[in-house]
């Protein structure tokens, strides 16, 4: 690395070099039979260029392709963005990978989850279900012309867990995501039956406004539009509905939302991200106020803040390496006003439980507005499920749902973004939301 | 490319194939009135899988001196899968496909390409009321050398070149988002000479902010080209991926052949050897010849897409359908160039057919999950007896497929395709996709507004 930080120093002021070599292996199960497994070894490496105020940037698969001096030399000539001062602070331990996960063999994760699935199959011998288990193992080492030099592992296992219907279409769905294996607890399963079940139970609802609970791994499609509003490329370029509210409150004093990089075993921790900022624990909403908006280095200088660690070289439908990093979320976590989720469910009189949603990627994201089918949803009447929700959409805009937080759960699940995971929340209740029924 | 290497590399036993792939993308994109992103990408690697045991074991690697040792690993994840499948039927072939196109876009200078953009841009943000701009042009070249253990030998070229627009417009605290792509495909000439649909779009995205919301329900309407496009490769499309039905007997028997789906006049087709659109291509990434599929013919289920996998499974002919994203990714099965098939009705004859309905145009994004779907359309007008009238603005739509295709009343006489492709399944983004429709009118649709 430092040979090639060398030569790109020959054609430029100041320079960074990013590589890392990601392995990875993934098995699936659908109805006790294995479908595949797919497994990767890749290096991926990426360098940014400073030269007087210009900046440029270009990835590769190998440290010998120097073709991406050359890359980086037309896009820094090309491109208008500002030159950054690359950072060189001091990395901090963080505990993002586990050695059992990391020693683990493609047999013991053929094991794992024919272990699962035979599980599920006790549980419900008359259902078809299918379970995934994916291994990421993640070398990441960064140096620069500032003299910031260091390294870190990473780990994950990544689980999928779902129930097919009567046609073969999805019916439930389960998530794990963090550095360790996780405790798939038989309760987890048996609850994915009994939604499994109420399917059979198709209800419809009218035009309606009903108090609505989010599941905590559906609260992803929520969080997105969260943090298109405090996103700094967003709030830069002016495009962020709340980029001039810092210190307001806008949302229910019964919400805090963090997103933090140093969670021990968290899904998307690390000690620094892909620009060498250490890794940070950032009060985003304390109590519903706005306190902190996800920047990087570029846009630290705009906007007079200090980076907060979320610079990734990914795009939102891709994690493979992209040139010029982008504002993303590590691990957000959803905190607040805490009550059993049994006390939730079972205080609602006639309310809407959704666990699953399709539609969050499409919208004005960036401005909170939503509009979404709800694939999985279940009618809540005095307290219990009473079946699941045909046809139906909720739509709005989260500044104005998210000041209609009543209370949040307590068990936490893995929150889903599109394509990936985002950190973790527990299920959330909004006194009140938009159902277009039938 | 050192070919023979490759091959000699390939396990003798069982079925072994190796894809090896330059990969480059170029990409300038730019927020309002800036181009501040250039990027040229460039990557090289490989993607092997062995099926020896009970299913494919795959392996995707980077450095070239890897290739035996992810042979090797392939090999053993394929032997840990219980059972023993055995590809019969499959194609054997060798060729050499170099792309050939009017103007080749890699000629064109990066210099040119900004020239281009800029002027665009000019045009839009010159209107008061577009207050933000995201506009991407994208290139990217693929030479891709495919080969397997039982003589196939096919190095292809693919190329693909297009602009695209996200317009916002603002008046108030109401924003308008609409979309503007051109090109689709590897001539960069059909993306010169655009002003006249740039400002169009410019002053639609602007009409948008008079529109009335419109009101949740359901409405007759009728989906223009775009939007039935979208409507196809969303609610149906999907489901014709064969790979959905490897191992789920239950959605097999939904998908049986022959099944009524739709009118006798409702036609679907998959086709990658047109040429000129998102998702043309020779050979997919199994090194099968694409063909032109029939999906539903005379409103009934008369095929579908098929990877050697999925066809071998089912002993139905493989399509060569099965692409990936890149080298780093296993090709699963995913459209081409889906569309529904022209009738014989003019679109003012559908308007006229219907007394308190919409027509929509525009596709802006959708999502499916098993038999429902839902899309956003950029905007509609009303239809009020059999009349167009004002536009109304922030609509979804969602359906249950089968009600839907069965509702589907009248097709129109005209085929139009999206210049934009695009489309995301397990994890893969693929731009070369592509969609197109004559437009359709469809009964009792459910409407949601925001």
């Amino acid at each position: 690395m430092k040979t090639l930080l060398e030569k790109v120093l020959r054609v430029c002021d100041h320079a960074e070099v990013y590589s890392r070599v990601v392995f990875s292996t993934s098995v699936s199960v659908q109805s006790g039979e294995m479908q595949g497994i797919e497994s990767e070894k890749k290096t991926e490496v990426a360098i940014r260029i400073v030269k007087g105020d210009k900046m440029g940037a270009a990835v590769a698969t190998s440290l010998e392709d120097e073709s991406i001096i050359e890359r980086a030399m037309v896009s820094l000539e090309n491109q208008k963005s500002e030159a950054v001062e690359f950072p060189n602070e001091k990395v901090k331990d963080v505990n993002c990978s586990s050695d059992v996960v990391r020693n683990m063999t493609t047999q013991q994760l053929v094991k794992l989850t024919f272990d699962v699935s035979d599980r599920l199959k006790v549980i419900a011998s008359d259902i078809t279900s299918g379970v995934e288990f994916i291994k990421t193992v993640k070398e990441v080492k960064m140096v620069n012309s500032s003299g910031f030099e260091s390294e870190y592992d990473y780990t994950n296992i990544a689980v999928q867990i779902y129930t097919l219907n009567e046609q073969g279409f999805y019916s439930t769905t389960k998530e794990y995501s963090g550095s360790d294996l996780p405790l798939i607890k038989d309760e987890h399963l048996e609850k994915m039956i009994e939604l499994h079940r109420l399917g059979n139970q198709m209800v419809t609802l009218e035009n309606e406004k009903m108090p609505v609970v989010f599941s905590g791994n559906v609260m992803g499609s929520l969080m997105l539009r969260v943090l298109g509003g405090v996103n700094g490329g967003n709030v830069s370029k002016g495009i962020s509905p709340v980029g001039d509210k810092l210190g307001k409150k806008l949302f229910s004093e019964k919400i805090t939302i963090r997103d933090d990089a140093t969670m021990p075993l968290g899904c998307n921790s690390f000690a620094f991200d892909d620009e060498g900022t250490p890794a940070q624990n950032t009060v985003i909403y304390e109590n519903g106020v706005l306190k902190s908006f996800l920047v990087s280095c570029g846009q630290s200088k705009k906007l007079g803040m200090k980076p907060t660690g979320n610079a990734q070289k990914r795009t939102l439908f891709s994690k493979e390496i992209e040139d010029a990093p982008s504002v993303f979320d590590t691990n957000i976590i959803i905190e607040g006003h805490s009550i059993s989720d049994e006390a939730i469910i079972g205080g609602i009189k006639r309310g809407l439980f959704i666990t699953g949603v399709m539609g969050a990627h499409t919208g004005n994201i960036n401005q909170g507005d939503f509009s979404m089918n709800i694939s999985s949803g279940f009618l809540i009447e005095n307290g219990k499920l009473v079946g699941k929700v045909k046809g139906a959409m909720i739509a709005g805009n989260i500044y104005d749902l998210f000041q209609k937080v009543e209370v949040i759960g307590s068990e936490k699940e893995v929150m889903r973004s599109i394509f990936y995971t985002m950190g973790y929340s527990p299920m959330v209740l909004f006194s009140e939301a938009n159902i277009v029924g039938k | 490319m050192d070919t023979e290497k490759f091959k000699n590399a390939l396990l003798v036993e069982g079925f072994c194939d190796l894809r090896v792939q330059d990969f480059s993308f170029t990409s300038i994109k730019g927020t309002k009135r800036e181009l501040d992103t250039v990027a040229i990408i460039r990557k090289t690697g490989g993607n092997v899988r062995v099926l020896t045991g009970g299913g494919f074991g795959t392996f995707c690697f980077t450095d070239p001196r890897d290739l035996e040792f992810a042979i090797g690993e392939a090999k053993i994840a394929s032997d840990l899968i219980p059972g023993k499948k055995i590809l019969t039927n499959y194609e054997i072939n060798v060729d050499h496909v170099k792309v050939s196109t009017e103007m080749d876009p890699r000629k064109v200078s990066v210099e040119d390409k900004k020239t281009l953009m800029n002027k665009y841009i000019d045009i839009f943000m010159n209107y008061d009321s577009i207050v933000n701009l995201e506009s991407e042009y994208y290139e990217q070249f693929t030479d891709t050398l495919i080969l397997n253990n039982k003589g196939t030998e096919v190095r292809q070229e693919e190329l693909i070149c297009g602009i695209t627009f996200r317009v916002t417009s603002k008046k108030g605290d109401l924003t308008q988002i609409t979309r503007l792509s051109f090109g689709g495909n590897t001539n960069f000439s059909d993306l010169l000479d655009q002003d006249e649909a740039v400002h169009a779009k410019a002053k639609q995205t602007i009409d948008l902010l008079d529109a009335e919301p419109v009101v949740g329900g359901n409405y007759d309407v009728v989906l223009d080209s775009d939007v039935s496009g979208l409507f196809i490769h969303e609610a149906f499309g999907h489901l014709s991926e064969s790979d959905n039905l490897v191992g789920n007997l239950s959605l097999a028997e939904t998908m049986k052949l022959g099944e009524t789906f739709a009118t006798p006049d409702f036609n679907v087709i998959d086709d990658p050897t047109m040429n000129g659109y998102p998702g043309s291509y020779s050979y997919d990434h199994e090194g099968t010849i694409a063909k032109k599929t029939y999906l539903i013919k005379g409103g009934k289920l008369s095929g579908r897409l098929h990877s050697l996998e999925s066809a071998n499974l089912m002993k139905e002919t493989p399509t060569g359908h099965a692409r990936a994203k890149n080298f780093g990714f296993t090709p699963i099965v995913r459209m081409g160039n889906i569309y529904i098939d022209k009738d014989k009705h003019s679109l003012e004859d559908m308007i006229k057919s219907i007394d308190n309905g919409l027509y929509l145009f525009g596709s802006a994004g959708g999502q499916t999950s098993g038999d429902t779907f839902t899309f956003a359309v950029q905007g509609a007008y009303k239809i009020e007896n059999g009349e167009i009238k004002g536009m109304v603005r922030d609509l979804a739509l969602t359906g249950h497929l089968f009600t839907t295709l069965k509702n589907i009343e009248m097709i129109g006489n005209e085929i139009g395709f999206s210049k934009a492709g695009g489309c995301g399944k397990g994890g893969q983004i693929l731009i070369q996709s592509g969609k197109g429709s004559a437009p359709i009118k469809i009964k009792n649709m459910g409407i949601g507004g925001r």
